[in-house]
Parts: structure tokens; C-alpha cells; sequence
């Protein structure tokens, strides 16, 4: 496919950034659901777990992840939904 | 080798209700430790992470105290620890992971993790338990550890006081 429109290339300089996985990055950071504040950053305000193509997290990790925010939603570390109001 | 029986490391966070007063909490506790006991398993660790905020209302609570033991066991010990809990009244929520499997408790390193392993001799005032990030977050916010001072249980006092001045 040959693309016509220069306009479209215009906006995109170089290639896509290739995203890190955090976890891969640094192998220190343990996944675990009884430390909400190391996965918190990968639940949106309202409690849904963001997916790996947004965050870039690898397969491997997103798994442990989702496993472990929920585990922390369980216990009540973490919300199972929120509206994003400070309630 | 040993005769013993391979178990498995768990790890188990029970929820409980805050206006219950610390003797109930230690109560608990105890009846834990004493069913671990009884059923041959080995109790590793116990950390009291203190009063929460939790993140959603759990049969009207707003707060819950957490408690975190790690033990060898078996599966049937899990299961019958896990049909007590619910008995209790106290116990809000409660999390039992497997964290190892086929460990000899004769030769297992117990006082690697020991250190941990003591209820404080007071409840009202116990130590706090270094973890990693987690003491950097909650320091200031819900590690309060003041287990008595609730806002039901200051109530409850209030009108205490009120009968015994109406007696006089």
C-alpha cells in the first residue's frame, strides 16, 4: 500500500517510541498485591486495571498484575470501582 | 530424611472491624495461632499493619485492621482456618495465598523470617513492620495504630458516662 497523504506522515516523527515494561526495566520492583503503591500507577482513577497496549507492561507481568490488583481489590487495598471523586 | 510430613508456606490477611477493641483483636489472634497449633502447622510470621482506610465499605465499616500471618501447613488446615473466619463476627475479609510448596518444616530456616514473629506485648502500641514501599506510603496516612480510638467506640464511652452520672 502506497500512502498519498503527507499530511498524515507529517504528524508522526520517526518511529513509535518502543515502550518499556517497568517491571522488566527493574527487576527490584516486586509485584504484589499487598503493596497497592507499586501497581497503583497501573489502575486508572476509576479502578480498571489499564491494558498492557497503554502501558506497555510485557504479557508476563500484566499477568501478575492483574492478579495481584486483584488480590488487593479482595482484601480492600484497592477499589473494586470508583467514580474518581474523593469520597 | 526426615519423618515429617512436607507442608506448604502460606501466607493468610485477615480484615477485621475496628470498633471492636484491641482485647478482641488479640483474641483472634490467639485463636489463630492455637488452631495452627492443634493442626501440626508451623507459624512463621505475624505483622500488624494497623488501622485502614479501606478502599470500599465492608458490611457498613469504613475501616478495617489488618493482620498478616505466614505458617507452613496443609490444604486441610487452609480450608478449616478459612470456616472459622467466617464464624467470626469480627472478620471482615480474609486472603490465603500459597506461597511455596513441599517444604520440610524440621529443616526449614525459621529465623530468617523470625524476627518478625512476636505479637507485641501491647496491642495498643505495637511496633511498626518495615516493609518495602509499604511504610513509605502509608506512614502518614492510615498506619495509624491506635486500635481503641474509633469513632464508635467514643460514642459508646460518651453514653457510658452519661448513665453513670444519671446513677449518681
Amino acid at each position: 500500500m502506497k500512502s498519498d497523504k503527507p499530511d498524515n506522515k507529517k504528524k508522526r516523527r520517526g518511529p513509535p517510541r518502543r515502550k518499556v515494561c517497568p517491571f522488566c526495566a527493574d527487576r527490584n520492583v516486586r509485584i504484589d498485591y499487598k503493596n497497592p503503591a507499586a501497581i497503583k500507577r497501573l489502575i486508572t482513577e476509576r479502578g480498571k486495571i489499564v491494558p498492557r497496549r497503554i502501558s506497555g507492561v510485557c504479557s508476563r507481568h500484566q499477568r501478575a498484575v492483574a492478579l495481584a490488583v486483584k488480590r488487593a481489590r479482595h482484601i480492600a487495598l484497592m477499589p473494586y470501582a470508583s467514580t474518581g471523586a474523593v469520597s | 530424611m526426615s519423618a515429617s510430613k512436607l507442608l506448604r508456606k502460606y501466607e493468610t490477611v485477615v480484615v477485621t472491624r475496628t470498633n471492636v477493641g484491641a482485647e478482641a483483636q488479640r483474641k483472634l489472634y490467639e485463636k489463630m495461632t492455637e488452631l495452627m497449633e492443634k493442626a501440626g502447622a508451623r507459624h512463621i510470621r505475624f505483622e500488624l499493619w494497623g488501622k485502614r482506610r479501606l478502599a470500599y465499605p465492608i458490611a457498613k465499616a469504613v475501616k478495617g485492621i489488618y493482620m498478616y500471618h505466614v505458617y507452613l501447613a496443609d490444604s486441610t488446615f487452609v480450608k478449616e482456618l478459612h470456616r472459622q473466619l467466617k464464624l467470626s463476627p469480627i472478620v471482615l475479609r480474609y486472603l490465603s495465598v500459597k506461597l511455596a510448596d513441599g517444604i520440610d518444616p524440621d529443616t526449614y530456616d525459621y529465623e530468617k523470617e523470625k524476627q518478625f514473629d512476636e505479637l507485641p506485648a501491647d496491642l495498643e502500641e505495637p511496633q511498626r513492620r518495615p516493609m518495602t514501599g509499604w511504610e513509605a506510603e502509608f506512614q502518614n496516612g492510615n498506619l495509624g495504630l491506635d486500635l481503641d480510638s474509633d469513632e464508635d467506640e467514643e460514642e459508646l464511652d460518651e453514653e457510658e458516662e452519661d448513665e453513670e452520672e444519671e446513677e449518681e
